[in-house]
């Protein structure tokens, strides 16, 4: 019965994922389908981030790095060779797996507080990179895409082709997150995270998993960076690959729960309309949306602070190991007598 | 010869932990390592399965130079172990634990379950099997411990010390359990304190001492060594000193 109930609580969340397509269809408001569209990237995004940092524990807050490099591959080869966004996307992915495999080789042998500090310098690099590389990047200026619409060149009138391509980024990265769980590869993952030295004694090759693991979460990213800027049109360094959009990363994944495949969709579902909509709604003082959703962060953290999906999943743990336990002291009982 | 361990030496700073150690150990049997505390017992395993480097000497297993294997490799080649400290990983089930385990030798998941449910079942922790091994008691993860170990399929099985804070009844259990793992074929070095465990349960013992191998083995004959009597319970004339 227990099994079923594991069972269940991803077909709910499947059902959630699936459902959620309808959202775009069923508002016909372009200011809520914006918010819509953005929920699905970031869901998409803190998915792929979790795929390597959540699995493993190890916080990445520098993956704002590779999705600038995405959106930079995406926009830059389309203005400047007229080369197609999508093989943008690829060209993309594989500069930022290449970059992940050179930083990760690296960096991923530092152990915790270290290895946090040189992702963060990571993406502080790449962003000034972005600034002085005006010649190739337009520096500070940022980068506009011409609206030009059409499927080949990844800009559409309406709001519905986003939606859709977007939320079938998200479906792949949680779909690549399910599949992880029950691969060799995440196990690995999982156990080097929670004991490197225990997991290599059990033939885990923890470089090797790692390295891998976040090569493609590097991968999946970059991805979301060519959607985001093929939707918004126009990025520029200090943003996109600012800290505050690599926290967004961490904190939708941490508010759902790291390390399972839907946490940071939750997370996004959630906190990003909560985001927009607080900003839409109180205008009267400035930063007033920012202060509320900081206090409700605060508030997840310190009553909630491993995530929604993992409090459920924990207290479904602890009920199990309890219902044993009373089990196995009322055949204890006998025993006892036996002796 | 299964494992033949030659002249290793593992020194920390001036410190030598194993000090020229040297023993062969046929397959199938069951060895015993026994020493007072700090002898180097469990240094003498991570010698063996690579998690230290040595600092001279040669481990050769199953016909291969395994000397400075990384730990990941040496698991892959055969030799596993399990921890004094229990290390489970606190937030994965029990088959999962084990599982980790199995995917060191299959890459397919109903494999590595099947794997890792049978390494549970010869450890007697198969009805806890979905239970998150922060929730097992020390018994438990102590079972869970050598489940992990026996789920990679080893030739050789390094046990430190996992019948160490058990109760009788659980002793006797664990006993019964190493006995099994053997009959299956599985050759063993076992390190324990409890002295009527190991007397019971080795085909041969070896006693470590500061670091140096001391004597060497049948159980009866190491009961009777007064090399290992002096190690254990010092020499009379250092007491009258004292």
């Amino acid at each position: 019965m227990l099994k079923n109930l594991l069972k269940k609580e991803n077909s709910v969340l499947w059902i959630i994922a699936f459902a959620s397509l309808i959202l775009p269809f069923a508002i016909d408001n372009r200011y809520y389908q914006d918010i819509i569209i953005l929920t699905f990237l970031w869901a998409g995004l803190s998915s792929s981030w979790n795929l390597y940092s959540g699995y493993c524990g190890r916080l990445s807050i520098g993956h704002a790095a590779f999705m600038g490099m995405g959106a930079y591959s995406a926009s830059l080869l389309s203005i400047n060779f007229g080369i197609t966004p999508w093989v943008g996307m690829v060209v993309g992915c594989i500069i930022s797996g290449t970059a992940a495999l050179i930083i990760g080789g690296t960096t991923l042998r530092l152990k915790g507080t270290f290895f946090v500090l040189s992702t963060i310098a990571f993406a502080e690099i790449m962003k000034t990179v972005a600034i002085t590389a005006k010649n190739v990047t337009n520096g500070s200026l940022g980068v506009q895409v011409p609206y030009d619409p059409g499927f080949a060149n990844l800009v559409f009138a309406g709001k519905i082709p986003y939606a859709l391509i977007i939320w079938g980024y998200m479906i792949l990265v949680i779909f690549i997150c399910t599949r992880l769980e029950k691969s060799k590869l995440g196990y690995g993952l999982i156990a080097v995270g929670e004991n490197q030295q225990a997991a290599e004694n059990l033939g885990v090759n923890s470089t090797k998993t790692m390295l891998i693991a976040y090569v493609l979460s590097a991968m999946l990213t970059s991805i979301g960076g060519a959607l985001f800027v093929q939707y918004v049109r126009f990025i520029e360094p200090s943003t996109i690959m600012s800290l505050a959009y690599s926290v967004n990363f961490i904190l939708y994944a941490i508010a759902g729960g790291m390390g399972t495949a839907f946490g940071p969709m939750l997370g996004a579902f959630i906190l990003v309309p909560a985001t927009n909509l607080l900003r839409g709604a109180i205008t009267g003082v400035s930063g007033l949306h920012q202060m509320i959703l900081g206090l409700i962060l605060i508030g997840i953290l310190l009553y909630r602070p491993d995530g929604i999906l993992l409090s459920i999943r924990g207290a479904m743990n602890k009920r199990r190991a309890r219902a044993m336990k009373k089990e196995e002291e009322g055949g204890g009982d006998d025993a006892a007598d036996g002796r | 010869m299964l494992l033949t361990v030659d002249n290793v030496t593992k020194k920390f700073g001036g410190l030598a932990a194993v000090d020229d150690v040297s023993f062969t150990l046929e397959e199938g049997k069951i060895l015993g390592l026994i020493g007072p505390n700090g002898a180097g017992k469990t240094t003498l395993f991570n010698c063996i399965n690579g998690t230290l480097p040595l600092t001279s000497g040669k481990v050769v297993f199953d016909g291969q130079d395994i000397t400075g294997k990384k730990s990941f490799m040496v698991a892959r080649m055969g030799i596993s172990r399990s921890y004094q400290i229990v290390q489970p990983f606190g937030n994965m089930t029990a088959l999962q634990n084990a599982m980790v385990g199995s995917f060191c030798k299959t890459n397919d998941y109903k494999e590595a379950r099947e794997i890792a449910s049978q390494a549970l079942e010869t450890v007697k922790l198969d009805h806890k099997k979905d239970i998150v091994a922060k929730y097992l008691n020390l018994g438990e993860r102590k079972k869970l411990e050598v489940a992990k170990a026996l789920s990679t399929r080893p030739k050789l099985l390094l046990l430190d010390e996992v019948m160490a804070g058990l109760t009788t009844t659980e002793v006797y259990e664990m006993l019964e359990i190493i006995r099994s793992m053997n009959a299956s074929g599985i050759t063993i070095i076992i390190i324990e304190h409890i002295m009527e465990a190991i007397m019971n349960i080795s085909d041969e013992i070896i006693v470590l001492s500061f670091g140096k191998k001391i004597a060497e083995g049948t159980p009866k004959a190491i009961s009777e060594d007064p090399h290992v009597i002096e190690a254990y319970f010092g020499v009379e004339e250092e007491e009258e000193h004292a």
